[in-house]
């Protein structure tokens, strides 16, 4: 049983090794993480200050919060969109690449070799998140007003969260056929607006609001900008955010499970290990 | 001297080019419904947002329909850079990954007619999509935008204009990026700054003042301001003829510039065999 563990363990630190090594090879990727979202917040910060300049003074309590209201999503969207992509294409580039049923046959798992990514792809876009919001502190004058406890509950929930969610969409995307496409829909420009990312979700009409409600990022947005800068309620983050996260990840691992059985015996079955 | 044989080759060329854009595009349809609705749907989140932060500074509902208009003509005429400059320079990477690039550049056809004819779909495309946000604007939204005759005039002219820049950016951003190791991170770097500096959403008056000297560089930030004060009366940035002149100059200056700097890229590349190379 501990020899076991203690291979499982192995293998995953292998694999993170592996990925790390990957990535570490394309340091420009690695900026652009952190360079990304400040351009992306850059137009709406200044769209803040238009709007606000014509009414009060610019640089106002209410603006500033307004900037680190977007600040936050946009982080938010970045760490989903660069964990996504990461994780996401892991499965098939292994396919495309006819390594997947090698590796399949030491781990005996597929979602062992998807863990093992996960490590490594979260560990480093949690470093540029750090990067990201010093950048913000410094470089963009964001306001934090860090409540240590909620933050740490709600990253550590955040991160299984959306790993569990790249893992379900990594086998999404094994069998999709306009992968690109589906990339797009669902790291896009869709998310940004259902799951109020700059823009409070309540001002969407009640059907989408549903929608936007049945999303974990909508819910991973809240509950991090309470924790890292203390817009929104206490009380609605612990009652409604976390709780839902929780169910998120919990009915994530147990499709992720499905899934895996599934990708597998359909793969025994019709011997496309590495069909491109 | 250009005979009506090579024009009537030349035209062949442009319109087999088109034809096979289209008929890859409709072979995935999803992709081609989502680009379309895409813009509209990125449109939508914007002015959402303004609403948003129009709510938090207590902005009144006609002055929130002012900032919208000024958000949906900068998205409008922003549409061209967005669309041409980067299904541009994708339709060159994916040559390349394909490994046609060389070959088709073997064709006796100009390399000029060749390039523009990549773009011709694209361009298509954003005349919909333009489409679609007006509409989009004047249903969702009740976003209209007014003019006389001669404001119309001054608009589809800012619109050739930037297309020609478009050109200019593209054929920079495609010799970029088909001779760098990572072409999105190069098309990111070249083009997405400009969104920040060329006051897309919002007035330059607003930026530091080191990022308003870099903003005046760009003729695009002056074919942004004259598009937005021909349709819906915005002052400008400097004086109009001044700025008409300065996107006559941009418009003729940059699709040169640009086409310079991809025949070095290109001939760089060729000689070391580089090109059709994944």
């Amino acid at each position: 049983m501990n020899l076991k563990i203690d291979t499982r363990f192995v293998h995953l630190g292998a694999i993170a090794n592996r990925v790390l090594i990957e990535k570490l090879r394309y340091p420009a990727g690695f900026c652009l993480g952190i360079l990304a979202p400040i351009i992306i917040y850059l137009p709406f910060s200044f769209l803040a200050r238009f709007i606000f300049s014509s009414q009060i003074s610019p640089g106002s309590p209410n603006e500033l919060m307004l900037r680190s209201y977007i600040f936050i999503g946009i982080l938010v969207l970045s760490f989903f969109g660069n964990i996504m992509n990461d994780i996401g294409f892991y499965l098939l580039n292994e396919r495309m690449h006819g390594t997947l049923l090698i590796n399949y046959s030491i781990l005996r798992s597929v979602n062992t070799l998807l863990r093992g990514v996960s490590i490594a792809v979260i560990g480093l876009q949690l470093l540029n998140s750090i990067l990201l919001l010093l950048a913000g502190y410094f470089l963009l004058g964001i306001v934090f007003k860090a409540d240590l406890l909620i933050l740490l509950t709600v990253s550590a929930i955040s991160v299984f969260c959306i790993g569990e969610m790249a893992v379900l969409y990594a086998y999404i995307i094994l069998f999709a056929n306009e992968r690109g496409t589906i990339h797009r829909i669902f790291t896009g420009t869709i998310v940004p607006l259902l799951c109020g990312i700059s823009f409070s979700a309540a001002l969407l009409p009640s059907p989408l609001s549903i929608v936007s409600f049945l999303i974990p990022i909508t819910h991973i947005a809240t509950a991090l900008r309470y924790a890292l800068t203390g817009i929104g309620e206490l009380s609605s983050v612990l009652k409604v955010n976390l709780p839902c996260l929780v169910c998120f990840v919990l009915l994530l691992f147990f499709v992720n499970q499905r899934f895996h059985d599934i990708v597998v015996t359909r793969f025994r079955t019709h011997g496309k290990w590495e069909h491109y | 001297m250009v005979n009506g044989n090579i024009i009537k080759t030349w035209t062949w060329a442009l319109l087999a080019i088109l034809r096979k854009d289209f008929l890859v595009s409709s072979k995935y349809p999803v992709s081609l419904l989502f680009s379309i609705f895409d813009t509209l749907i990125s449109f939508i989140t914007i002015i959402l947002t303004a609403r948003f932060i129009g709510l938090s500074s207590g902005t009144s509902p006609a002055a929130a329909r002012t900032f919208e208009s000024y958000i949906l003509s900068g998205i409008v005429i922003y549409q061209f850079l967005d669309t041409v400059a980067n299904g541009f320079a994708y339709s060159l990477i994916v040559e390349k990954n394909i490994g046609t690039i060389e070959r088709n550049f073997t064709a006796p056809l100009p390399r000029f007619i060749f390039l523009v004819g990549m773009t011709l779909y694209d361009l298509g495309l954003s005349f919909v999509k333009i489409g679609i946000l007006i509409l989009g604007g004047k249903f969702l939204f009740g976003i209209t935008f007014f003019g006389s005759h001669a404001s119309c005039f001054l608009a589809f002219s800012m619109l050739f204009f930037m297309v020609l820049m478009s050109y200019g950016i593209g054929f920079w951003g495609a010799g970029t990026a088909v001779s760098s190791a990572d072409p999105a991170l190069s098309l990111f770097v070249l083009q997405k700054p400009l969104m920040v500096f060329c006051g897309v959403y919002y007035s330059i008056a607003v930026l530091p003042f080191l990022m308003q000297c870099v903003s005046l560089l760009f003729p695009i930030t002056y074919a942004v301001d004259m598009f937005r004060f021909s349709i819906s009366n915005h002052s400008t940035i400097i004086l109009p003829q001044l700025e008409l002149m300065i996107v006559v100059f941009g418009a003729i200056f940059m699709p040169i510039c640009g086409y310079i700097r991809f025949k070095q890229l290109e001939q760089k590349y060729l000689h070391e065999g580089k090109l059709g190379q994944f």
